[in-house]
């Protein structure tokens, strides 16, 4: 197999394992990042179907993602990985025996915390039993037993009684007795009061035990401590005592590149997916309060008023400030509101309000991008095009009524109204077409200055560019960066190959993608797109399937 | 999500509760519901009218400590935070 191929197969392994150890449940959106994945090894295999043709590589490369497209499946109906499978993979992959075992070590991992959750709840315990006992003979890792716990727990106060026989099962298969020790020290050094003795606190006591340890704990607590935050606010910041996925836990010598596991909410069925999990982001938070302080918010603000956006992955913060920047928001201004920073929207919504006419509105209230959905964009468009009164001034500034979002009826604008008043056009025509589809599962966020300094991008801002953000085309509003950043990812992606790329059609994709657009308005903006192409028209493209 | 419902959130709040925010921010949320229903009970007892609505456009604000939303508040007359809030949630930017 092809070097970089088996990389990427392990990479798309390693996707598959994270992504199915998340949750029990899948719910709807892992659905989708399942999908996602299915989807590019998909294109994958199709590339690599192109390539057999042209002789580059062999037939066994693309056996290899088809069969591993149905491991994948048989991960996400399963939920846990079956020994057979691991087997097969090995195989697949040809692994080497001797690089077997750290796979074998995150797998187990991963199946001990399936096996914990799911065992108060599972039929097929013994199935899980039996797995766990094939792929558990590579650690060789003495469990701990209660009766050594006890003392420990006595010693600091807490009632080891108290935990639940899942918490205990997860305490003995992977504590460590002087961890433990060393962590309740912590505990009681940083006089973390709300880790109590109690029912409640023992599931994420338990966690700490277990994967946590003592530095970290001192870490984030000094951090308060020397910003003079309340302790208080630490309750809130649990996942900052957590290992971040990408964090190396030595203290088993054990390489864990993944988050801590699931806890058991005591004397509470398993319901939902999300409740019942530490999310380890001790350095995420780190690295998120170091990077806004360096744009100029104060430590002690962001510690006592941002909660949810500095506990945020650093990798998604990072790429949301990216996507602020890249539309000039000014978030290293020291003053932005730093809530925005929690939408994972930002591109799609900004270009939502450019193309509806509010470009000033959303850099005067970029907070706006933050819990806002599509609804209120169907809501918005059928105000302004009814021509019902939407919005209002304060301190000079428009602002959206609330009524045009509040309700599903204000005005008599009824969720039937809105549906045969917003146009669909560019949704159908864009239905099938394989630039969009790309555009769906990616989401670019580059615009080059190569791009930027082209003969075409150049005749298309000197025609129709009315601000940094937006396109006037023939009287149609484009979002200027929707439409150069989709221009730019899908005339360079490599996932189309170059002799199957269409500028014309690529350029008309790039501006529509997204848009509440007619199809009148689509043919003018077709039109004044093909007028700023070097090779004319783009009739051949997806209109003239339309019939346009 | 059963202590929301527990709390008077309809499925249809939760599940747009759910598709509003991504799930990196909500597993944090879920993290601190026992925070989350302090906040519910004291925004409920200051007289906020329509919560899962602050929650859907602002869930932040119920990362933060009770008491911090009470000083926060103190800067302005009960009845126009009340109806502020209640009118558009995104005027507690200004708040803190």
């Amino acid at each position: 197999m092809v070097k970089e191929d088996e990389r990427e197969l392990k990479t798309v392994i390693n996707a598959a394992y994270f992504l199915v150890t998340n949750d029990i449940d899948l719910v709807e959106r892992q659905k989708e990042d399942l999908r996602e994945l299915n989807y590019r090894a998909n294109i994958k295999r199709r590339n690599l179907r192109k390539s057999i043709e042209r002789r580059e590589t062999n037939v066994e490369t693309i056996e290899i993602y088809s069969a591993l497209e149905k491991e994948l499946n048989g991960f996400a109906k399963d939920g846990y990985i079956p020994n057979d499978t691991i087997k097969r993979v090995f195989e697949l992959l040809k692994i080497k025996e001797e690089e077997q075992g750290e796979y074998l070590k995150q797998i187990l991992m991963f199946n001990l915390e399936r096996f914990t959750l799911v065992n108060s709840r599972a039929k097929d315990g013994e199935q899980i039993i039996e797995m766990l006992e094939v792929t558990s003979t590579d650690l060789e890792k003495p469990e701990i037993a209660l009766e050594q716990m006890q003392p420990i727990f006595e010693k600091h106060g807490y009632d080891i009684s108290l935990l639940s026989n899942e918490l205990i099962e997860l305490l003995t298969r992977q504590g460590n007795l002087s961890k433990i020790d060393s962590i309740f020290e912590s505990i009681k050094r940083n006089k973390l009061d709300f880790v109590s003795n109690s029912k409640e606190s023992m599931p994420f006591l338990t966690n700490l035990l277990v994967y946590s340890n003592s530095d970290i704990i001192d870490e984030a607590c000094k951090i308060f401590k020397d910003a003079h935050v309340d302790s208080k606010f630490i309750r809130n910041y649990k996942p900052i005592f957590f290992p971040s996925s990408d964090e190396v836990d030595d203290s088993k010598n054990i390489t864990r590149r993944r988050n801590p596991s699931t806890i058991i909410d005591h004397g509470e069925k398993v319901e939902d997916s999300n409740r019942n999990k530490v999310i380890g982001r001790h350095r995420d938070f780190v690295e998120n309060l170091n990077l806004l302080e360096s744009l100029g918010y104060d430590r002690k603000f962001l510690l006592e008023r941002q909660t949810a956006i500095i506990t945020l992955p650093h990798s998604t913060l990072c790429r949301h400030l990216k996507e602020l920047k890249l539309y000039e928001f000014p978030v290293d201004s020291g003053k932005f509101p730093l809530s925005t920073l929690g939408s994972y929207r930002i591109m799609e919504y900004t270009d939502a309000f450019i193309e509806l006419g509010e470009e000033q509105y959303i850099y005067n209230f970029p907070s706006k991008l933050w819990g806002f959905r599509d609804a209120y964009f169907d809501r918005l468009y059928t105000f302004k095009k009814l021509g019902i009164p939407y919005q209002y001034e304060t301190n000079g500034n428009p602002k959206l009524l609330q009524s045009v979002i509040d309700s599903d009826t204000s005005h008599g604008v009824t969720k039937e109204k809105v549906s045969s008043t917003v146009p669909r056009d560019a949704e159908v025509i864009l239905r099938g077409n394989k630039y969009s589809e790309l555009l769906d599962r990616c989401l670019p966020i580059e615009i080059s200055q190569e791009t930027l300094e082209s003969s075409m991008v150049r005749q298309l801002d000197s025609k129709y560019k009315r601000t940094n953000a937006t396109y006037d085309i023939n009287g149609v509003l484009i979002s200027r960066r929707k439409l150069l950043r989709n221009y730019e990812f899908l005339i360079n992606t490599d996932l189309i190959s170059s002799d199957e790329k269409d500028p014309e059609q690529i350029l008309l994709v790039s501006a529509i993608s997204k848009s509440r657009l007619s199809i009148a308005e689509i043919e003018k903006v077709n039109n004044g797109l093909n007028s700023c192409m070097v090779v004319g028209g783009g009739k051949d493209g997806i209109l003239k399937k339309q019939g346009i | 999500m059963e202590f929301l419902k527990n709390k008077g959130f309809s499925d249809e709040q939760i599940n747009l509760l759910l598709s509003v925010y991504d799930k990196e921010i909500i597993e944090t949320f879920l993290l601190n519901k026992d925070n989350v229903v302090e906040v519910i009970d004291y925004l409920k007892e200051y007289g906020i009218k329509d919560i899962p609505k602050l929650m859907i456009e602002r869930i932040d604000i119920f990362y933060l400590p009770y008491k911090v939303i009470d000083e926060l508040f103190s800067h302005y007359e009960k009845d126009s935070v009340i109806a502020t809030l209640d009118y558009d949630a995104s005027i507690f930017d200004e708040m803190i």
